[in-house]
């Protein structure tokens, strides 16, 4: 299967909740099967992969203190306090603090098991 | 102040995702209408989310001008981002139609159902409505507590249909509340992937890229990222 390639991260995103929230509605209202939801979000993995490789073009750095970090299932996880985060838009620059900032990030060279 | 990158980003995949899932729709046997409701609900939960501003935010026709107008009036309210205080414009400023709008955005997030019945109580009870409106966004707290019960009755719901479960109540309970904390809105979340991560001694350098980030609920996408941090 192709879309088993794709990284099921993104569903935690704003964009993934949302639809994943918007699926609960329509399977709980008996409009969809839970099966059909699934090939949904699959598409969706497979559609925010390739979107955020090929049409973003901005760059991110950040300073922070390292308060935990892990490694597990070839899934880096930190959490970065006290966290200071710039952004470089093409034509904006967004400067940022956080308390705390959550990555999860997956290996971009993805094992093909 | 809104990435346009990641409004973008998430209107391509909004748009591609629903036309890449037609076919689905039709070999199960589900209309096109169902798809369009699916399209519609998803868009007003993002709209709703205001991690970014889209081209089918309801305020942007009716608040647009307000909002560039009064950049001054954001800096007030930092903490709750642009997104809010176009919000607050639009129902301090707004009058007739564009309140119904309003009104049919935030009330949607309870029931999408109810949407007709909310807009003519809406109509009715405009003044008592706006004090509503301007307590509601800046704060959130009632939206996000609303949500928050919401998410848990669907939760505990589920957990309920499983009778023979009961003993093991509790402890399925710590697992939603820990569940909800960590899905909390407060949670500053950056999902993207790894290309290197080097430590020296308590030095940590790592390199990122194609990942989406969240911030104040405000989110942005990025191609690269690069992050150094003292363990």
């Amino acid at each position: 299967m192709s879309t088993s390639t794709y990284y099921e991260l993104y569903r935690r995103s704003t964009l993934g909740a949302t639809l994943m929230d918007s699926l609960d509605t329509l399977i709980s209202d008996g409009r969809i099967e839970a099966s059909l939801a699934m090939t949904i979000l699959e598409t969706f993995d497979r559609v925010i992969s390739d979107s955020l490789r090929d049409k973003t073009a901005s760059k991110l750095t950040f300073k922070g203190h390292l308060d935990t970090y892990r490694f597990c299932d070839d899934v880096w996880t930190f959490i970065v306090k006290d966290c200071l985060v710039k952004l470089d838009g093409q034509d904006q620059q967004t400067e940022l603090k956080c308390d705390k900032l959550h990555i999860v990030a997956c290996n971009a060279k993805k094992n093909t098991e | 102040m809104s990435n346009i990158e990641a409004s973008k980003v998430y209107e391509t995949v909004l748009e591609t995702v629903i036309n890449d899932v037609r076919q689905e729709f039709e070999d199960s046997g589900v209309d096109e209408q169902t798809l369009q409701d699916l399209k519609r609900i998803w868009q007003m939960k993002l709209s709703e989310s205001k991690a970014a501003t889209f081209i089918w935010d309801p305020e942007n026709t009716t608040s647009a001008t307000s909002a560039a107008a009064e950049p001054a009036a954001n800096s007030q309210n930092d903490e709750f981002g642009q997104t809010a205080n176009s919000h607050t414009d639009n129902s301090t400023s707004a009058t007739g139609d564009s309140h119904d709008i309003g009104g049919n955005l935030n009330n949607g997030s309870s029931d999408i159902v109810n949407n007709d019945e909310l807009q003519i109580e809406d109509s009715e009870i405009k003044p008592k409505e706006e004090i509503e409106f301007s307590m509601n966004d800046p704060d959130g707290d009632l939206t996000k507590q609303l949500k928050l019960q919401a998410k848990q009755a669907k939760k505990s719901a589920l957990l309920e249909t499983d009778e023979i479960n009961s003993d093991l109540d509790d402890s399925d309970d710590d697992y939603v509340n820990m569940d909800v904390e960590e899905e909390g809105t407060d949670v500053n979340m950056m999902l993207c992937l790894y290309d290197k991560v080097l430590r020296v001694k308590n030095k940590w350098k790592c390199n990122l890229k194609e990942g989406v980030v969240t911030i104040d609920h405000r989110d942005f996408a990025f191609q690269k990222a690069q992050g150094e941090s003292e363990w």
